[in-house]
């Protein structure tokens, strides 16, 4: 059977990959566009480690199919800082020790960054609830809460 | 003369005795008079067992020396996560 | 923070104590660290692994044939491709290391022990094909009865994994095969005696489900093996040293020719420190020739990796009326899943050790159950324990109308206490933390309707043992510091710390390298909450020792004696003015002349540092349950350690947390479901519920700070205590916000509206 020719955008830059019909999108950007800094935890959706941004949308990569790339635009963790300028949140997950292990974190940062582009004033309990799609087994989620809180106070007080 | 005393896992190798007098200066030497006097003891002492001298823990150290008038406790290893 | 205690014996230093940046954050918040599965070489293959479907079952035969004439399989690995190792025989010491069941485990022999038990293994030139290959190859099993719990495993007529095994530590010496591998027994003074002086007695049983450690990574690793015979072998594991000789081991080759190298770790807990598909990469690859990545499904993870025991807990306590405990006596019955090997040793040195007790006994039944072989889960076999005997001592204080902290402060073990092991504590912080959780303003919060409060305490020690270090000083005074422990949670900024405090130098002129097995000498594994302690004994040896250099140069430079001569701010000076009137050298300048003043300058240290000390908690929870469904909201949560001296605070506090979240998803949700065949039903993060951030609150810390003696800056190991507390902390607090007894893990909403409604019933009927 002849592989799919998947042309797409990835955090601004035109590629194009092969793939099988049932291959993840996750699998696609991991092991044929070899960016590996999405992180697969779980492969069914459960962990959040491997989220991206689809057309805007945030999704887990693991549910979404290589496929269904051809013709938008994927943001992965790779392509959050801006050249040496790290994004608002990967310079507070570093301040604020959000992060112990560091696996969940890509997936945790792409989600928090569309939760505060979505809600720029959000309570504890709406980071608790957005994030609660993206596991974290070693911090408790203190810091990881703290750090999100903290970027969209900064992020407030700059725009 | 150092005196050694047996608890828990040890004492099950070490029938009723419940305490001893070693002469041994240092913890390879005690091992070894242990070794001799209770041979089920024998093969297990250096990997199963770290020894409390006067309540302070000493692991895998053979060459720790052990002063004559000190109390000896053999503690079972126990490994983390 | 404001609530910490500091002891007057804590320093303040430039980069000790303060909360640095770690030297790995930038790699891991832009994706470019990477982890287990992130290496990819040229020509790899893909390994995967068939497992067995069933809890217990013959391997008649086992037939690769059609798979190996699948277009692109390139190997197929089976039982017959490793040799059987010799039996450890008995006598038994508290450890136990037997080659024969590593072997066995890594993939069956004679039989499959549980769902999720190796069988075979391809390797493919891609996961589809590996994929479509593992459906080829013909397994015949003659399944045979299982059993899963280890109270029904201890009965005669149970069906017996290993026949021959013969229960080691019961008199007299069994003449059948049992599935329960030892009996340890622990004893300190005379607890009949105890028990008879007693004014009140509580005898309570308890069970806690098995858990796993949860790490989102799963198991991954790349094997590369040379027809030279040497194999490398890139993987996410706890101790690439200890992987090294377990490999080496299990293969057949000298430990010389295996070099192991520790990705990134994306969490472990414990249960990175068992070798799984490693050997098996490694022999796919040996037969290959080609270079393997074997990385596990989630489901994968949870059938063949981990757990932690399930346990029957039996806890005796006698006080008299004033809260003083006179006799104390455990019985610990723990699945060791399908091979020896449950943590007893460490829950009955650990279970009672927070107090200055008399009497104690305990006995503890490590049986083989068809499941997988436990593996450490943070304080491993110590929660459990802790759960029935701070359950009960609350129980006791709640009889006694004494406050539930005030019966610890009474029973509390101080300097000069001696534990059911021998061990005499030198100064431990467990008195000021006690008082410490009085004065917190959490203590006395006011509750509101069907909102409880919870306490418990918890006690591990921390280990020691082999560690190394290098440290270059580079020709611009930078410096390269070499050391053997993957960082799970931070450990390079705690080492890079120590260094620069050591060296007098800036935090960011240190760079921290976790070495490979070829680069350093043995370094044990990550673990034990032995790495701040241990390694970093090491590395503030191999500064001084460089240190050393550059005073012995500067002294020959000044024509001194090196004593004359003393490293201050980074640099060296004359000791005093006596000596004479010499400009200070800086690193950076001793370094651009080291070419010329006799080479490079390092310093190493290899070392096995002894000394382990106890490390204590106390955790204060808050919660509310909803008596219409059983559902237990978790409104605070404040987590109380003596931490001996914090290098890295941040990164403690983050331990202090994350083991309280775990121990909370231990308490409320998580459990292994098997079904009736002895398969694992939950083999997957949306069943496997653990704690997700809207399930918890914000994690107070408050760290105590009694340095440790026997480090040269007071660290005490503080990875696994906050796991001990938070089971018997958070049941206590259901248990006052419903008033009822509970005896269960994990307490789920099922489980406690049926203990409400039978408390309703009781109640009805009374």
């Amino acid at each position: 059977m002849s592989r799919h020719h998947v042309t797409t955008t990835i955090n601004g830059d035109n590629v194009e990959f092969l793939c099988d019909t049932e291959q993840s999108l996750l699998d696609c950007i991991r092991n044929e566009l070899h960016m590996t800094g999405t992180k697969e935890g779980c492969g069914t959706g459960d962990c959040g480690a491997c989220s991206i941004m689809l057309d805007g949308r945030l999704v887990c990569s693991c549910l979404a199919l290589g496929v269904e790339a051809e013709g938008k635009e994927i943001m992965t963790i790779e392509g959050m800082a801006q050249g040496d300028e790290l994004h608002p949140l990967q310079e507070n997950f570093i301040k604020f020790a959000a992060l112990q292990c560091g696996i969940c974190t890509p997936g945790v940062l792409i989600a928090a960054r569309a939760l505060l582009e979505k809600n720029p004033d959000p309570t504890e309990t709406e980071v608790r609830f957005w994030l609660a799609g993206n596991l974290c087994r070693c911090t408790g989620y203190d810091k990881i809460i703290r750090a999100v809180m903290a970027t969209a106070a900064q992020l407030r007080a700059t725009a | 003369m150092p005196h050694v005393i047996f608890m828990g896992e040890a004492r099950r190798f070490t029938g009723d005795v419940a305490e001893l007098d070693v002469e041994a200066g240092n913890v390879m030497q005690l091992y070894r008079k242990l070794g001799e006097r209770f041979p089920e003891l024998k093969p297990i002492l250096e990997d199963g067992f770290s020894v409390a001298i006067d309540g302070e823990m000493y692991e895998d150290s053979l060459l720790q020396p052990i002063k004559p008038d000190a109390e000896v406790i053999l503690v079972p290893k126990i490994a983390g996560g | 923070m404001p609530d910490d205690v500091k002891s007057a014996d804590i320093k303040e230093f430039k980069y000790v104590g303060k909360r640095n940046p770690r030297p790995d954050g930038v790699d891991k918040v832009t994706g470019r660290a990477k982890y287990g599965a992130d290496l990819l070489l040229p020509g790899m293959l893909y390994g995967r692994v068939l497992r067995s479907p069933h809890a217990h079952a013959k391997i008649i035969s086992i037939d690769a044939s059609e798979a190996l004439k699948l277009a692109g399989v390139k190997a197929v690995v089976t039982r017959d491709d490793f040799k059987d190792l010799p039996k450890a025989q008995p006598p038994f010491g508290p450890m136990i290391h037997d080659a024969a069941d590593v072997t066995r485990n890594i993939i069956a022999r004679e039989k499959a022990l549980y769902d999720g038990h190796a069988v075979a293994a391809v390797a493919a030139t891609s996961e589809a094909i590996a994929k479509k290959a593992l459906k080829l190859i013909k397994v015949e099993y003659e399944v045979l009865p299982h059993v899963i719990d280890p109270v029904d495993a201890m009965k005669d007529d149970a069906p017996i994994l290993h026949e021959d095994q013969f229960t080691v530590g019961v008199e007299p010496k069994p003449s059948k095969p049992s599935n329960v591998f030892r009996v340890m027994k622990a004893e300190k003074g005379d607890v009949e005696k105890g028990f008879a002086e007693a004014d009140i007695i509580i005898d309570r049983e308890f069970k806690t489900a098995a858990v796993h450690q949860g790490y989102i990574e799963p198991h991954a690793c790349v094997a590369n093996a040379s027809e030279d015979g040497s194999a490398e072998l890139w993987c996410s594991t706890q101790g690439q040293f200890n992987f090294r000789a377990v490999c080496a081991t299990v293969l057949g080759m000298p430990v010389g020719k295996l070099k192991v190298t520790s990705s990134e770790i994306g969490g472990g807990f414990g249960g990175k420190l068992p070798v799984y598909g490693e050997p098996l990469a490694i022999r796919l690859s040996q037969k290959a020739h080609r270079p393997v990545k074997m990385v596990m499904t989630r489901d994968e993870v949870f059938r063949s990796t981990g757990p932690t025991s399930g346990s029957h807990v039996r806890i005796k306590i006698g006080a008299k009326n004033d809260g003083r405990i006179v006799a104390a006596e455990g019985v610990l019955t723990y699945q060791a899943g399908a091979f020896k090997g449950a943590g007893l040793a460490a829950a009955i040195g650990c279970m009672f050790s927070e107090y200055d007790l008399e009497n104690i006994r305990i006995v503890g039944y490590d049986v083989c159950v068809n499941r997988p072989k436990v593996a450490a889960y943070r304080a491993p076999g110590v929660p459990m324990a802790a759960f029935g005997v701070e359950g009960v001592i609350n129980e006791i204080a709640t009889k006694l109308s004494i406050d539930p902290v005030d019966i610890r402060l009474k029973n509390a073990a101080k300097q000069g206490t001696v534990n059911v092991s021998g061990i005499k504590y030198g100064p431990i912080g467990f008195i000021q933390m006690l008082e410490a959780v009085k004065a917190h303003p959490h203590y006395n919060a006011p509750l509101g309707k069907n909102q409880g409060r919870g306490f418990a305490a918890g006690y591990w020690m921390h280990a020691g043992g082999m560690s190394c270090a290098t440290l270059n000083v580079q020709d611009d005074g930078t410096v390269n510091l070499l050391e053997g422990n993957p960082d799970i949670g931070g450990s390079r900024a705690s080492m890079a710390a120590m260094v620069a405090e050591e060296l007098g130098i800036p935090y960011d002129k240190v760079r921290v390298t976790i070495a490979d097995t070829a680069s350093l000498g043995f370094t044990l594994f990550t673990a034990g909450s032995r790495v701040t302690y241990a390694t970093g004994m090491a590395v503030v040896e191999a500064a001084r020792n460089a240190i050393k250099v550059c005073c012995d140069r500067a002294a020959a430079a000044w024509g001194v004696t090196p004593d004359q001569v003393k490293w201050e701010e980074g640099h060296a000076k004359p000791a005093s003015a006596n000596v004479g009137d010499f400009a200070p050298m800086s690193l950076s300048e001793l370094a651009k002349k080291a070419p010329m003043m006799g080479g490079p300058i390092a310093g190493h240290a290899e070392i096995n540092a002894t000394g382990q000390g106890p490390a204590i908690g106390a955790h204060l929870v808050d919660v509310e349950t909803d008596p219409e469904t059983g559902f237990v909201k978790l409104l605070r949560y404040t987590v109380f350690q003596d931490v001996g001296c914090a290098i890295s605070p941040d990164y403690v506090e983050g331990q202090m947390q994350g083991g309280a979240v775990q121990g909370l998803g231990w308490a409320l949700n998580e459990e292994y479901v098997y079904n009736a065949k002895g398969q694992l039903q939950n083999a997957g993060f949306l069943d496997y519920r653990m704690p997700v951030a809207s399930d918890v609150p914000m994690i107070d810390t408050v760290m105590i700070e009694e340095p440790n003696p026997n480090h040269p800056y007071g660290v005490r190991g503080v990875g696994e205590t906050p796991i001990v507390p938070p089971q018997a902390a958070v049941i206590n607090a259901v248990e006052n916000s419903v008033g009822l007894r509970l005896s269960e893990l994990p307490m789920s909403p099922p489980k406690l509206l049926k203990a409400i409604e039978d408390g309703r019933l009781k109640k009805a009927a009374e």
